[in-house]
């Protein structure tokens, strides 16, 4: 962090010295105990891009926990605060599991009814206050080991301090993997998980942090306000509070929710103070038109309008080393047992049976096409052996999956995406997937080694070594002046490359690559087909569907033929060009 | 037994309101794959108009029908031009910020135009009681579950029988393909949403006569017409309809035989339970 | 490059701040003021939900404050009416400032900034029991007298609080009567034994159910249901379809005005009328509720600290509610009678305590005396050792032909009660 922001800070800690008037200082302990709040879902809804509309929950399971505990136990909220942040945390867990598999609508839609679940439960549960809310010890008040003052400063010093964690691991989500990670999981979480990334785990990780630091300032609301109720710290209004401070600030940048808060509570304090009287709401209907507004044409907000002069990060220079592959020896046609190998494999979606067991087997250093008319199941092939889809029956096996080229085999039927990823199989999809909104460098980084990345190393930056890897790997596929272009600023050829070299990020063994030349000129096809050839002569297996004959009759060693789910005849590729099945099926002669 | 042939009968007619509340939420759903947050809104709108509509012309729902649905549709259409329509093509965080401003947008502007108070009308020629298996049901009530009714037959014909109709259901499909057939997908999306605030229109001024009117009345029907929708699962008119039935029957059978209170915890269990478990929801055909 | 990044990002982050001093700054300056009026906070729901009960609470209230200001020998004597501003004073007026509590915070928030800024001398306020709690916190950290009219939970004064007052009754008072009238009854030959609950779940309903099922086990009742539900419902069905099944004698009710409108339309609806409902008033008092009922809301039986029944043999209620109607074209209620008579101890208070300063206004507040007579309530005012006044009480009114009529205590009824309420069909 650089000296100013560290003034800034600091200077405002020294409000208080300055600033006497409470009702001014109200509104600044609200804005940094909200921001808290609309910070931490940042970092779900913002870099995640998971919108949840049911924070109200965590807020309130902080400020109930660390209340009761106060008011029964006689803990102090020092502590009873962590209990509420774990409290949070563990709900946010257990509804984040089965949630996070379902779309965006969903996921918000869900989280509101939960929350609403919660409130009417809490609101008619006398244990816990009921209806009537809690009531904090107000004897307790002038005491720092119950977290109650008299005057104002404390309170506000207490909620800044809150706040500087909140943006400080929000700092941190931006600037290291996690952040990559999440924004990467919310461009497009399959392609994601096709280069590794462990989408399910992050985003637990992101909605744990999330309640947790919600918590946090659930329990300092109530420390401040000294009264809580299902309607003041479990309403829907109170989700919606934070998720529109987060936006209308800039969700998924450091500043945005601090913007949003301060925004926010202070004008509406002073609105409401100035139009008290006539109090109509007059200054939610801006808020709404602003929301739109935002929505519409600038979606990060106020800070995104800083953001429009952000300049990109600069990158070393590299030289780029000879072989961009495995550097293992290089060995074609190894007579070895197969890297892949695929057995009987079926996939039937309702009534439409897709594959009719498939049996294939790719050796090592074998360049092996797939051909077959369209609806032949050569994706669902694919989807099937990466884990995007589960088979019906059959087996998988990769060889090689513990790492080393003579491994033991690993059977992956039916094992998610990202950990048959790291397994060192690697893949292209027939529509191309890259992320458009991260440079061409960070799509790059979303596919570096993620076996063994625990999840405090996520919190850390990309190590030098992913990023020379990447850099060659640029420079390699031609790109190296794009390092910091957004992936949707280059061409449809550019992006072509750009998702071979994520693929290839990993040093992977095997590489499955679903039509590779479809859609691009004939000089980009030159190249893609060189790429291939240098990256096979230095060891790596590939595995290829595609339609253009001359490609493939040039690449592969052998070629499969599938229609109608099933493997129709194998064998090297001139063999296949005058089979006359193959041409049957594929020109119906 | 009573009790229980009292509250499945309620929980019948009020399911039946309810799936005329998220008729026209399923159908920009399924539709345009836009989910309207600000849907109840309109609905709230449509019950001021209706109130005022009985304060100044002395009209009742009948009437406030004839006047008040075309404005409703307009309405609608107006809305995709002018806004929807710009976040159609964007990712579904921008879409749902959007409908959520509008919400605010809406509900403030009725708190600042209308304030706070809550209002209400009399319907006095339906203000009779209607006996249904021996169950004695307010008349607005079953009046507003036969405007339920009325209007999705009105709308399964309207699809099912005329060209526009059919186009819509093409769009709703495959909008590319739609658009390859020479459909203006664009006049659909508007059509659609004309429609989708007219048939919550209908909702609101059959439900004045016996719920009374706040900026905040969309609170109580909001996630109800999400449920409802899911509940029922896509790719047909039906959808909405069972889902609001079964969402109004599990609301008052359990909410009645175990626990009024807690009734609206049974709904949003149910409401879960599918998510996870089946979310193309009881007959749906397509993943949502 | 990085550094300009941040460079705007501090410009907007200083940007926003100096906004903030520049708003403070602004805020700062007081509501301009008469020389020498003394200005009395009153902190209400003005918008949101119970913005019509702040709204008829602020017609009250301004109403007693010009009554004090100005010279009404008509109503004497009512405290302070007959004089000009506060006699002891010097005849300074005094000047209610007024401030919206849309929740527990910005009550709090408000009550502070009164006092602060607008240098209130005392406050009053604030209608719903959770805004009274917290913005009687911030006159009591900061030692200003806090004056409350008309919250009805008991825990307020039970918090061994130095400088809050409650002037009205509270939900153990009210809740007494209904088991005073249920004996009395009883004593002429009604059969009660059963009761029912049907309530809203928020502070008001949610206390006041506790003390009515105490209070009812206590003295022997059976609680055969008891029915929460979160205001406004969509529908009362389930909860009464129980409440008949259970088949109470009398069916005690906590609801806000919408609620009791559901719940008299599907009674009717259902063709069944318990033989008496007896309310907490709220939404039952409310104008509206007649007006949405009509004839079918009557024989509901309501508790009361004040009834424009209570005219009829005491002059003073009326001549009052005269000037009120005459001034506002509406009758007074029983909530907002309440906080007329509220101001009044207020400004009485501080004029006996001979001057401005919280310790004076304190002394004022502990030593109040008003007898009845001086008072447009059936009661004076005297405070205890918690700063109840323990002689808040209120009347039992009944709905009959429009009108709330007083009909216990039976000496001071105008009218019969009717209980058994008449079925639907014989109405």
């Amino acid at each position: 962090m650089s000296l100013p922001v560290v003034a800034l800070w600091i200077a405002a800690a020294c409000v208080p010295l300055v600033v006497h008037n409470a009702y001014l200082m109200n509104g600044l302990i609200l804005a940094c105990i909200y921001g808290t709040a609309a910070q931490a879902w940042n970092l779900l809804g913002g870099y995640g891009g998971q919108l949840s509309f049911g924070h109200a929950v965590f807020f309130g399971a902080g400020a109930y926990t660390s209340t009761l505990l106060l008011v029964s136990a006689r803990v102090s909220p020092w502590a009873g605060m962590w209990a509420g942040a774990a409290v949070a945390a563990a709900v946010a867990l257990i509804v984040g599991y089965p949630t996070f598999r379902l779309r965006r609508h969903y996921f918000a839609l869900a989280t509101l009814a939960l929350a609403e679940l919660v409130r009417i439960v809490v609101l008619n549960w006398p244990a816990v206050g009921g209806a009537v809310g809690l009531y904090l010890p107000v004897r307790l008040l002038g005491r720092t080991d119950a977290m109650m003052w008299r005057t104002k400063p404390p309170y506000y010093e207490l909620a800044l301090a809150l706040l500087a964690v909140a943006c400080a691991l929000a700092w941190l989500v931006d600037r290291t993997r996690l952040g990559l990670y999440l924004r990467a999981v919310d461009q497009d979480e399959g392609a994601a998980q096709a280069l590794g990334v462990p989408a399910r785990r992050y985003k637990l990780l992101a909605i744990g942090l999330s309640a947790a630091l919600t918590a946090l300032a659930g329990s300092v609301f109530a420390q401040y306000v000294l009264y809580i109720d299902p309607s003041t710290v479990l309403d829907s209004s109170r989700s919606v509070l934070f998720a529109v401070m987060a936006l209308l600030g800039g969700r998924g940048t450091v500043i945005g929710p601090v913007l949003g808060a301060g925004f926010l509570t202070l004008v509406s304090q002073y609105a409401g103070g100035a139009l008290g009287g006539l109090g109509r709401g007059y200054d939610y209907v801006v808020y709404g038109l602003a929301i739109m507004i935002v929505a519409v044409y600038e979606p990060r907000g106020l800070a995104g309008l800083a953001a429009r002069f952000r300049r990109a990060r600069g990158v070393p220079a590299v030289e780029p080393q000879a072989d961009g592959g495995s550097g293992g020896p290089a060995a074609r046609h190894d007579a070895g047992p197969p890297v892949l190998d695929v057995r009987d494999l079926a996939k039937h979606f309702g009534g439409v049976q897709a594959l009719r067991g498939v049996t294939l087997d790719v050796k090592r250093g074998e360049i092996v096409g797939v051909l077959g008319p369209n609806g032949a199941g050569k994706s669902t092939l694919f989807d099937c052996v990466t884990g995007f889809v589960t088979p019906s029956g059959g087996r998988v096996t990769l060889r090689g999956g513990d790492g080393s080229l003579d491994g033991r085999p690993a059977e992956i039927t039916g094992r998610g995406p990202a950990w048959i990823a790291q397994q060192g199989l690697a893949r292209t999809f027939q529509l191309m997937r890259v992320f458009p909104a991260l440079t061409a460098m960070d799509n790059l980084l979303v596919g570096q080694e993620h076996r063994g990345e625990s999840l405090l190393a996520s919190l850390t930056p990309s190590p030098p070594a992913a990023r020379l890897r990447g850099a060659e790997l640029l420079h390699l596929v031609g790109l190296a002046e794009h390092v910091g272009t957004p992936a949707s600023a280059l061409s449809y050829g550019q992006q072509k490359l750009l998702s071979l070299a994520m693929a290839l990020m990993r040093r992977p063994r095997l590489v499955l690559l679903d039509e590779p030349v479809a859609g691009v000129n004939l000089t980009v096809i030159e190249r893609i087909k060189a790429h291939i050839r240098a990256q096979n002569a230095a060891g790596v297996t590939f595995l290829i569907i595609e339609h253009n004959m001359d490609v493939v009759m040039e690449l592969a060693d052998r070629l499969y033929f599938l229609a109608e789910g099933r493997v129709v005849t194998e064998g090297p590729p001139d063999a296949i060009q005058r089979n006359e099945e193959v041409l049957r099926l594929y020109y119906g002669r | 037994m009573e009790l229980f042939l009292a509250a499945a009968v309620g929980g019948l007619v009020m399911g039946l309101i309810y799936a005329l509340v998220s008729l026209g939420l399923g159908l920009i759903w399924g539709v345009m794959d836009v989910i309207n947050f600000a849907h109840a809104e309109y609905m709230m709108l449509a019950m001021y108009a209706m109130f005022f509509a009985n304060r100044w012309f002395g009209l009742t729902p009948p009437g406030g029908l004839v006047v008040i649905v075309p404005f409703a549709f307009v309405a609608g259409v107006v809305t995709y031009r002018v806004l929807i329509r710009r976040v159609v093509q964007a990712p579904p965080v921008t879409q749902i910020f959007t409908t959520f401003g509008l919400l605010f947008f809406l509900r403030y502007l009725a708190f600042a135009a209308f304030g706070p108070n809550y209002r209400g009308i009399a319907w006095p020629a339906a203000s009779g009681t209607v006996v249904i298996a021996g169950v004695p049901v307010g008349g607005e009530k079953v009046a507003a579950a036969l405007a339920a009714l009325a209007t999705y037959a009105l709308l399964h014909a309207w699809l099912q029988g005329t060209k526009t109709g059919k186009a819509l259901q093409a769009t709703a499909q495959n909008p590319v393909a739609a658009l390859a057939l020479g459909i203006e997908v664009e006049r659909m999306y508007a059509l659609a949403w004309g429609l989708s605030i007219a048939t919550a229109a209908v909702a609101g001024v059959f439900l004045l006569p016996f719920y009374q009117a706040s900026p905040t009345v969309a609170d109580a029907f909001v996630l109800i017409a999400f449920a409802s929708v899911v509940l029922g699962g896509f790719g047909s008119l039906l959808g909405p309809l069972v889902g609001g039935v079964a969402i109004g029957l599990i609301e008052g059978i359990a909410g009645t035989l175990l626990s009024p209170t807690f009734k609206l915890v049974f709904v949003f269990a149910a409401f879960l339970l599918v998510l996870f478990v089946r979310p193309t929801g009881l007959l749906g055909r397509e993943t949502p | 490059m990085r550094r300009s990044r941040v460079t705007r990002r501090e410009w907007l982050k200083v940007a926003s701040g100096a906004a903030v001093f520049a708003a403070g700054g602004w805020r700062a300056s007081p509501a301009s003021a008469q020389a020498g009026d003394i200005a009395i906070g009153a902190v209400y729901p003005l918008t949101g939900s119970l913005a019509l009960v702040g709204a008829d609470t602020r017609k009250a209230v301004d109403l007693a404050a010009e009554i004090v200001n100005t010279p009404h020998p008509e109503l004497a004597p009512l405290t302070l009416a007959a004089t000009s501003g506060l006699p002891k004073l010097g005849g300074r007026k005094i000047r209610i400032v007024w401030a919206d509590a849309k929740d527990p915070a910005t009550a709090r928030a408000e009550a502070e900034r009164l006092i602060d800024q607008e240098k209130v001398v005392a406050l009053m306020g604030c209608y719903a029991s959770a805004f009274t709690q917290t913005a009687s916190i911030a006159a009591e950290t900061r030692g200003v007298p806090f004056l409350n009219p008309e919250s009805s939970s008991p825990t307020l004064t039970e918090r061994g609080f130095k400088w809050f007052f409650r002037s009205g009754p509270h939900d153990r008072t009210f809740t007494s009567m209904f088991y005073q009238m249920f004996a009395d009854l009883k004593k002429r030959g009604r059969k009660i034994s059963k009761f029912a609950i049907l309530s809203e779940n928020t502070e008001f309903g949610a206390t006041a159910a506790r003390v009515e099922e105490e209070m009812g086990r206590q003295q022997g009742y059976q609680l055969v249901g008891r029915e929460m539900y979160t205001s406004p419902p969509a529908s009362l069905d389930a909860e009464l379809a129980r409440v008949r099944a259970a088949a109470p004698d009398v069916l005690i009710a906590n609801n806000y005005l919408i609620d009791a409108v559901t719940a008299i339309r599907t009674l009717k609806t259902m063709r069944y009328m318990p033989p008496a409902i007896v309310v907490q008033d709220s939404g039952y008092v409310q104008p509206d509720y007649l007006r949405q009922t009509g004839q079918d809301g009557y024989y509901v039986i309501s508790r009361a600290s004040w009834a424009l029944g209570l005219g009829v043999r005491k002059a003073l209620v009326r001549k009052v509610n005269d000037l009120f109607h005459s001034r506002y074209n509406q009758n007074m209620d029983e909530t907002n009678a309440r906080s007329f008579t509220g101001l009044l101890v207020l400004a009485d208070a501080v004029n006996r305590g001979g001057g401005t300063s919280s310790t004076q206004i304190l002394q004022g507040l502990l030593t109040t005396n008003v007898p009845a007579s001086d008072t447009a309530m059936p009661w004076g005012v005297k405070f205890d050792k918690n700063g109840q006044n323990e002689r808040a009480s209120g009347v039992m009114v009944q709905i009959l032909d429009g009108a709330y009529k007083v009909v216990w205590p039976f000496d001071l009824a105008e009218t019969p009660i009717v209980w058994p309420a008449p079925a639907w069909d014989k109405r």
